[in-house]
């Protein structure tokens, strides 16, 4: 997966791409890092992977007052938003990142089940 | 670019009055059908009265839409519809629900109702669970009228109004015509009277309840279909979705449910290959609605009914009810129709084969399915056989001599919607697992793989027939995609009942992002047909075309390539605001191979040209008719004002003289 022409050059680049998928890769094992997937919206669904955990909703809670302090900047943040011009404007606009967000959930869907110490 | 351009209609929408005067209407349409068909769906025992809210919604309100539409139908044209066998049966229906109801008590079913009080406890207690429901649909019906309005039907701004999407203004036309008419032709807004034959198959429901709303409203026929009855139409159908995977899957789960019903509104295959023209061409139904309408909301019910129909008492008036929600399939749309046929003749075809392997004689069935597949079979029968006797034909169905049967952009097209369909392999995943079971479900995905395939194959066979599409798309989005969702949320609860939670969590978060997906690839092509092909035209334009004779058409030079069909021009918006026929005067090209990738030749024919009358003047694409035949057709056919504008100049009779000066309107001496 990571072979993809598009995951090395985001690796290159550093596109925020590798941090989504290290949040989803963390978001598996602690739950509420998932809410940083939040970053970059087009990638939401996968916020939704430590939903079932307290942590996840505190997590989201947070991050909602933390917006809040910048309030100011959401209205620049949708105008850049509108103004996107180019080829890469669509819908589309991450689905060839997406398979990078597979990694961890394909690690974590395998995992095997660790055996519990009886009492 | 394709959200500055949503977020600035959405403006012009939002500020607008009529457009939230359509709206009002909308929810009103919808509350009345929905109370309607309430009262109906429990008189006939179809709905039970401790349904969840979600469910009393979907099927009142689809029951409410069908049998509304239908009898409207039937006495609005006088009896001369395809829908008023439908509209017999339904309220056949429910004078068997009321004679049964009613008889004296010492003759009642013991099994029949329990007591008033009972009942009426019960329903106030259904009644305050209705209520969120309540107001979620009518929050989603204003929420998806806007994005109609920001998208296919924009509302004027700056003195200007935009040129909506020649589909778009024609489906609109249809609806003022048969308000105005009562006659189920296709051909109406050509500007000519074509025939035989005098009417045709069509997806007339939702056309049907447009013109109901023009007739009660006096309204507008764009705003009229777009902003109030699609919408209702929509939050039928995703409810009945919601309410398929929760039946289908046995759980009570607002989960299930909601995914259910954004599921059916925009799940669709992900083009992530590119490829030709039709292999992207799969979309969500918050688009779909719009081609498949009020047909949806049949099929989705009809599964529904299938779905419970073993759980309800067996009485004549609920299967001569099903009976007609599975006729007016064949109604609201053939081609739905048709695979509706398939995917039920599949699923019996194998338990027929499987019957005769093991016990060698037929499966037996049980009075509940008899007698369904007799009303079923007689009422389909019945809507044929009216439709052929009052003059329906197919219209619209010709083919093109320049694409050959399964050609490669066919298969090409296919291949690709098949690779990226994503979430929908869940269905041939799902069945694996049901697959020796004796149930709805297991009968569902087979029934549904069988009629995607075979819906393509048939499409393949006559692919230079461009309505033989909709039976590769229109079984994507009427049929395989609240399957999809059935099971998508049947392959969670087994992964989740067998401890693999990582795994179910992880497909459903996967299901979630095409979702997502879907959704700007829903909104765009929303975008594709609404405006653009041609400048706004002036108010005062469309005030004057308003102004001229009840009766007067308007004829304008068209050019080579750009109509697809005679009878829905391309300015077919300047009629559906002004209720003036326009009719466009040129060769008709065809122009349908471009859609796969071929080269147009100006030099031969639409197919869909043969019937045109402007075919007397236009033999080929050398004939150049002097003005004064010109004129001779166009007062022989009663058209006498030419449009001209920047794009269509006036060539063909150039002594008309402007109605006013600097006129766009030319009067024909």
């Amino acid at each position: 997966m990571l072979g993809g022409p598009d995951h090395l050059e985001s690796i290159a680049y550093g596109n925020p791409g590798i941090w989504i998928a290290a949040f989803v890769a963390l978001g598996t094992v602690f739950g509420w890092p998932a809410i940083l997937v939040a970053l970059k919206p087009t990638f939401v669904p996968f916020m939704l992977l430590g939903i079932q955990r307290r942590s996840w909703w505190i997590s989201l809670g947070a991050l909602f007052l933390l917006s809040l302090a910048f309030l100011p900047l959401w209205s620049q943040y949708l105008a850049v938003l509108m103004n996107a011009r180019g080829p890469l404007v669509s819908p589309l606009y991450s689905l060839n990142q997406t398979p990078m967000l597979l990694i961890a959930l394909t690690a974590w869907v395998c995992r095997r089940r660790r055996e519990t110490m009886p009492n | 670019m394709w959200l500055q351009t949503l977020a600035a209609e959405l403006r012009i929408t939002l500020a607008d009055g009529t457009v939230w005067s359509s709206i009002g209407q909308g929810l009103l349409v919808g509350a009345v059908c929905l109370l309607f068909g309430v009262c109906v769906a429990r008189f006939v025992g179809l709905l039970s009265v401790d349904a969840p809210a979600g469910e009393t919604l979907a099927v009142g309100l689809a029951s409410g839409l069908l049998v509304l539409a239908s009898w409207w139908a039937a006495i609005a044209s006088g009896g001369r519809s395809s829908f008023t066998p439908i509209a017999l049966g339904f309220a056949v229906a429910i004078g068997l629900a009321a004679a049964r109801r009613w008889r004296p008590a010492t003759l009642g079913d013991p099994t029949a109702d329990d007591s008033t009080f009972t009942t009426v406890t019960r329903s106030s207690a259904a009644l305050r669970r209705l209520i969120p429901a309540l107001i979620g649909g009518a929050m989603f019906v204003v929420a998806v009228a806007l994005l109609y309005g920001a998208t296919m039907a924009p509302s004027p701004r700056n003195g200007v109004q935009p040129v909506e999407f020649s589909d778009e203004a024609y489906y609109s036309v249809l609806g003022a015509d048969l308000s105005a008419t009562g006659t189920e032709s296709l051909y109406s807004p050509s500007g000519f009277d074509i025939g035989p034959p005098p009417q045709n198959w069509y997806h007339w429901g939702e056309i049907w309840l447009t013109s109901a709303v023009i007739r009660v409203f006096g309204a507008d026929p764009i705003q009229a279909r777009h902003l109030s009855v699609l919408p209702v139409l929509l939050l039928a159908v995703a409810a009945l979705a919601g309410t398929l995977v929760r039946r289908t899957t046995r759980t009570s789960s607002r989960g299930a449910f909601l995914f259910g019903f954004f599921a059916c509104i925009f799940l669709a295959p992900i083009p992530v290959i590119s490829g030709p023209f039709f292999s992207t061409w799969a979309v969500g139904m918050v688009f779909e609605i719009s081609l498949y309408g009020l047909a949806a909301v049949a099929v989705l019910l009809g599964i529904y009914s299938v779905t419970v129909l073993g759980a309800r008492p067996v009485t004549w008036a609920l299967q001569i009810f099903v009976g007609s929600v599975v006729a007016s399939i064949v109604a609201a749309h053939l081609a739905m129709a048709l695979l509706a046929a398939v995917g039920v003749g599949s699923v019996w075809a194998i338990k027929v084969i499987q019957s005769l392997g093991s016990v060698r004689g037929l499966p037996p069935i049980s009075t509940v399915w008899r007698r369904t597949f007799i009303a079923s079979g007689i009422a389909v029968l019945a809507t044929i056989a009216w439709g052929l006797v009052t003059g329906h034909g197919l219209g619209s169905s010709w083919l093109s001599a320049s694409i050959p049967s399964f050609d490669v952009e066919w298969r090409g097209s296919v291949l690709i919607v098949v690779l990226c369909s994503g979430a929908f392999v869940a269905i041939g995943i799902a069945w694996f697992s049901v697959r020796r079971e004796a149930s709805v479900e297991s009968s569902l995905y087979l029934g549904t793989v069988a009629l995607v395939a075979i819906g393509a194959i048939l499409w393949g066979a006559r692919l230079g027939d461009l309505n033989m599409a909709h039976l590769f798309f229109g079984a994507i989005a009427v049929f395989a995609t609240p399957v999809a969702a059935v099971a998508v949320w049947s392959i969670w609860l087994r992964l989740r009942a067998t401890g693999h939670v990582r795994l179910g969590a992880a497909m459903l978060v996967f299901c979630v992002a095409q979702l997502e997906f879907g959704v700007g690839l829903g909104i765009i092509r929303l975008q594709v047909y609404g405006p653009g092909s041609y400048p706004p035209v002036p108010i005062d334009t469309l005030g004057a075309i308003r102004n001229l004779p009840s009766g007067a058409k308007v004829a304008y030079a068209c050019r080579r390539f750009e109509e697809a069909a005679f009878w829905a021009s391309q300015l077919a918006s300047l009629d559906a605001h002004t209720g003036r026929p326009f009719v466009p005067m040129c060769f008709q090209a065809e122009t349908y191979p471009a859609l796969f990738g071929r080269q147009l030749s100006p030099d031969v024919a639409s197919p869909l040209f043969e019937l045109a009358p402007q075919r007397t003047l236009y033999i080929d694409s050398k004939a150049v008719p002097s003005s004064m035949e010109l004129a001779t057709f166009l007062k022989d056919h009663g058209i006498d004002y030419i449009y001209a504008d920047a794009l269509h100049p006036n060539s063909l009779v150039p002594d008309a003289v402007p109605i006013a000066p600097g006129s766009s309107i030319l009067r024909v001496p």
